[in-house]
């Protein structure tokens, strides 16, 4: 055994890293039908599919056969007659016992096959199963199903305005999340002004590159389900529910997973337990891959939202209260939209101290596909609210934003939200300062502010020729030198712009404590060889180095050394799902206090195991009926910058310039903590500026197609400035805090804020796409 | 389809008999020839995780009708990753951190062996250039450049 005696922060090359390089890491759509002996890439952990998974030859393809209509009763089903060894399986196959509904987050309407009625294009109807792919096309093909026609809701507002009468419950409001302190009536009153605006996002696709895929088979007494996905112990709560079996007679196996970003959170569950359905009625294996425009079209996307701030200023630009409204769109279904709306309200005020506020959120039902789980989970829907009508306020009290902002932050033993505490120490100050030494954010924006003044005065226009010069005269004090000299006469309008942000790290709520109650094992074998056993999945995140750094550090064996299989749940206890930045923060401080107790107990040559479940912070309280206290154990800081030039012709938005600094309590692994930074960061601007996804007259996604729907190629955006500032969180593993959210969560509202800044005008929507920024400019200025 | 198809892949001569010769050239490497170290990510020419050499060229096996790659010489990861080079570009992939998920990985690793066959020195520019065929939706690609850059520095001579 190595000793492992390196800062817990360095970096190490990732275990992983050369069986991807290399080709040899097997995701699901690679395992064979014929030989399924041992993996290749065993050195990843992988669990190899073998004859004790029950596997062979004798594997179908399989694929959904889904509702092309977007709501009504259903009234005729017509299945082809299917040759010798195919089968479409239907809700008529759910054995005795089961039951139709996928339960998810405490709620049960979404079926498991649509039986009665249909809410949305691409409800899952039917699989159709066998030996050949081409003959299962034909046959998904040759389905017909009729319905008696609905009128439909494409957005919110046609859900709010019960348009076919309601989808769900009485009102088409799947939840509700009110919070409210102080008297509001009276900041109001007491108000020098009121300022309001309202802020928009669209949908987001989590674009994993390797689709949604499953495999499923029978076992002698009950079913396997291996493949992608984020929560192994997820599919086997749901698969069970489904098919009326004990939660051991499930038996769930994650494979590689090629990305994830929370869009395989909740859909393998949705998928799987169709699937195991098929795989019980058939005694068969079955595969199913989604192809990409499948996958696009059908599956969970960030809840688009729409947020409405009012806010009572004093006459010294102080905010004295806040009215707020949060909608999100749920799609059919309930799905995770309660526990998104529940984030979504939680980080509404931002990272600001407002002492007055009366918050009303909805998840409002529409017939399209049910939104889920996204990185950021309703975080990133809100921040960009508060941090775009924050930099409203500013230009209305006549206050650089960051100053304006800086009035107003969060500080050490202020209230949260639902009336909680903020414990630990807040370091934004920290942060700020060197994002400033980063990007040199104040300095450029009052040069481009100045620049831009100076054009309007000008000329009535933004984007005048003479522009830098005269900036460069009026700017005086400002540093105007250091970049009057990289601000060329090319007509192009320039700004900068900043984000704010906090998330809260782990489960909103009582959610470890009360819902997953997370357990992890260590087993060591006669030769010292450590195992790491839980249900934390890799999806690319990274903790098959940072599991294996935490647990060798404490047993002071290289990481290298450590073993970290992936899970089964046959043997990988439950530590719970890999979601909201719980991974490092919760799981990982349980395999440290782990590490710990077997080091205490450490006997050489002996087999060894020790187990540790999830035990509360001291001093954290929630009540979950009344939504107040702790709603989250501590929280996660950053702060962004984005510089972008603007085309005033074409209306093309450049980023020149990306930021981000963030408080993680401490980086387990500086470079998995840089690429987390940078990942994010990447998608999160192509959540401001290119990402578009939108419905059509029938509720389908019209952005189907990788052609269609733009993410970030590596000439988009320019690299992502990262860094952190250590702040080591007690309860978290050597102080780490959640951090994989986070950093998808400001990005686009500081993107949102550069635009603004280069063009004079609002934006109070994102994605903006040239043909929205031209309409916006086109709108006001005929509207002036 | 009855005739049959010969192709030198990774240096070996293999002839597969496809159902028709529009057979796409990445289900006969992954399902024929069982080398899966070649992904489908969009199956549209979009993404390039089903990048391979054809003849020296890179191109999206999932555009590529088999036919149309009779008697070509195709590399593969499979074929690349035991050669000096590819083994190297696994390596700095590995200690940049350039795969996450390292489901586009394999795609990025032919598109880097193709631009630094290409030119052995390129700017950063020209590495975001070179890989602007493939989608990495995990690393925002700064750490994929890294591992270009680094493969060029140590890899002096070997292209």
């Amino acid at each position: 055994m190595s000793r492992y005696d390196a800062s817990i922060s360095t970096a190490i090359p990732k275990p992983d890293g050369m069986a991807k390089a290399c080709g040899a890491a097997l995701y699901v759509a690679d395992l064979k039908f014929d030989d399924l002996g041992p993996a290749e890439n065993s050195s990843t952990g992988c669990v190899p599919l073998g004859a004790d998974a029950g596997l062979g030859s004798d594997m179908l393809y399989g694929r959904f056969y889904r509702s092309p209509h977007p709501r009504g009763r259903i009234t005729a089903l017509r299945l082809p007659d299917c040759p010798e060894g195919y089968r479409i399986v239907t809700v008529a196959d759910i054995p005795e016992g089961g039951k139709n509904e996928i339960p998810m987050a405490g709620a049960f309407d979404l079926p498991c096959f649509a039986d009665g009625e249909v809410r949305y294009i691409g409800q899952i109807v039917a699989v159709v199963c066998g030996p050949n792919p081409a003959e299962v096309d034909r046959l998904v093909n040759a389905v017909e199903m009729e319905v008696d026609p609905l009128p439909l809701c494409v957005n919110m507002d046609d859900g709010l305005a019960l348009k076919g009468g309601p989808i769900h419950g009485e009102n088409n409001v799947f939840c509700r999340v009110d919070l409210d302190n102080g008297d509001l009536d009276a900041a109001f009153s007491a108000a020098a002004e009121i300022v309001e605006g309202t802020y928009e996002t669209g949908f987001q696709e989590q674009f994993y590159m390797e689709g949604q895929g499953l495999i499923a088979w029978p076992e002698e007494d009950g079913v396997g389900i291996r493949g992608s996905m984020q929560c192994p112990y997820y599919v086997s709560h749901t698969v069970h529910h489904v098919l009326g079996l004990q939660a051991d007679q499930v038996r769930v196996i994650q494979d590689t997973v090629g990305g994830a970003f929370g869009g395989k959170e909740d859909y393998p569950e949705i998928m799987g337990a169709p699937m195991a359905v098929a795989a019980l009625v058939t005694g068969r294996p079955i595969r199913m891959i989604m192809d990409r425009v499948e996958d696009l079209s059908f599956t969970s996307k960030r809840h688009p939202s729409r947020c409405t701030y009012r806010t009572a200023l004093d006459n010294k630009g102080r905010i004295l209260g806040m009215d707020v409204k949060v909608d999100l769109d749920g799609g059919a279904y309930t799905t995770y939209t309660r526990i998104v709306l529940m984030r979504a309200v939680f980080h509404c005020l931002g990272a600001y101290n407002i002492p007055t506020f009366r918050i009303r959120g909805r998840g409002i039902a529409t017939n399209t596909v049910p939104s889920g789980a996204f990185r950021g989970f309703g975080a990133p829907q809100t921040l960009f609210g508060i941090e775009m009508h924050m930099e409203e306020l500013a230009r209305i009290v006549g206050e650089d934003s960051l100053s304006f902002k800086n009035r107003h932050l969060l500080k050490q033993g202020d209230p949260t939200v639902t009336g909680g505490m903020f414990r630990e120490p807040i370091i934004l100050d920290e942060l700020v300062k060197k994002l400033e030494d980063m990007s040199g954010y104040s300095g450029k924006r009052a040069f481009y502010e100045a620049a831009r003044k100076q054009a309007g005065a000008c000329s009535g226009r933004p984007g005048a020729s003479g522009t830098e010069n005269a900036a460069a005269d009026t700017l005086g004090e400002a540093g105007s030198k250091s970049y009057s000299a990289s601000s060329p006469k090319d007509g192009l309008l320039r700004g900068i712009g900043m984000s704010y942000l906090l998330h809260g790290a782990g489960f909103t709520g009582d959610g470890e404590q009360t819902i997953i109650k997370g357990e992890v094992a260590l087993e060591k074998d006669e030769n010292g060889t450590v195992e790491i056993l839980c249900a934390a999945v890799d999806l690319g995140q990274g903790c098959q180095s940072t599991f294996r750094k935490v647990v060798g550090k404490v047993l002071d064996i290289h990481p290298k050394e450590i073993l970290f299989p992936y899970p089964d749940t046959r043997r990988a206890p439950d530590s719970g799902p890999t979601v909201a930045s719980r991974t490092m923060m919760v799981v990982g401080f349980l395999l440290q206090k782990a590490a710990e107790d077997l080091k205490d107990i450490w006997k050489d040559g002996e087999r060894q195991r020790v187990e540790r479940k999830y035990e509360l912070p001291p001093g954290i309280q929630w009540d979950q009926n009344t939504l107040s206290g702790d709603s989250y154990g501590t929280y996660g800081w950053g702060v962004n910058a984005c510089e972008v030039e603007v085309d005033p012709v074409t209306w093309e938005v450049r980023i020149t310039g990306a930021w981000g600094v963030y408080d993680v309590g401490r980086a387990i692994d500086e470079r998995v903590v840089e690429g987390q930074i940078q990942g994010g960061m990447s998608q999160a601007l192509g959540y401001g500026a290119m990402e578009k996804l939108e419905v059509d007259e029938k509720g389908r996604f019209r952005q189907v197609a990788m052609a269609d729907y733009m993410v970030p190629t590596s000439l988009d955006f320019p690299r992502t400035g990262a860094a952190t500032v250590d702040n080591p969180y007690p309860y978290g593993a050597y102080g780490a805090k959640g951090m994989g959210e986070m950093v998808h969560d400001a990005g686009h509202a500081a993107f949102a804020a550069a635009v603004e800044q280069a063009v004079g005008r609002s934006c109070r929507r994102i994605p903006i796409v040239p043909e929205t920024l031209m309409e916006l400019m086109d709108e006001k200025e005929a509207g002036a | 389809m009855s005739e049959t198809v010969t192709l030198f892949v990774n240096g070996e001569e293999k002839t597969v008999r496809p159902e028709s010769g529009m057979r796409r050239l990445l289900d006969v490497l992954r399902d024929d020839l069982g080398l899966t170290g070649t992904k489908e990510g969009c199956g549209e020419g979009e993404c390039g995780a089903c990048s391979v050499l054809l003849n020296g060229r890179l191109v999206n096996s999932c555009l590529v009708p088999v036919a149309q790659a009779s008697g070509s010489e195709v590399l593969t990861l499979e074929g690349l990753r035991k050669s000096e080079a590819g083994r190297l570009l696994a390596e700095c992939f590995t200690e940049c951190h350039g795969a996450q998920c390292g489901f586009c990985t394999p795609g990025m690793m032919m598109a880097s062996y193709a631009l630094l066959k290409k030119n052995p020195k390129p700017s950063e520019q020209e590495i975001r250039e070179g890989l602007a065929g493939n989608i990495c939706r995990c690393t925002g690609y700064d750490a994929i450049i890294n591992a270009v850059q680094m493969a060029a520095e140590k890899g002096r001579g070997l292209w």
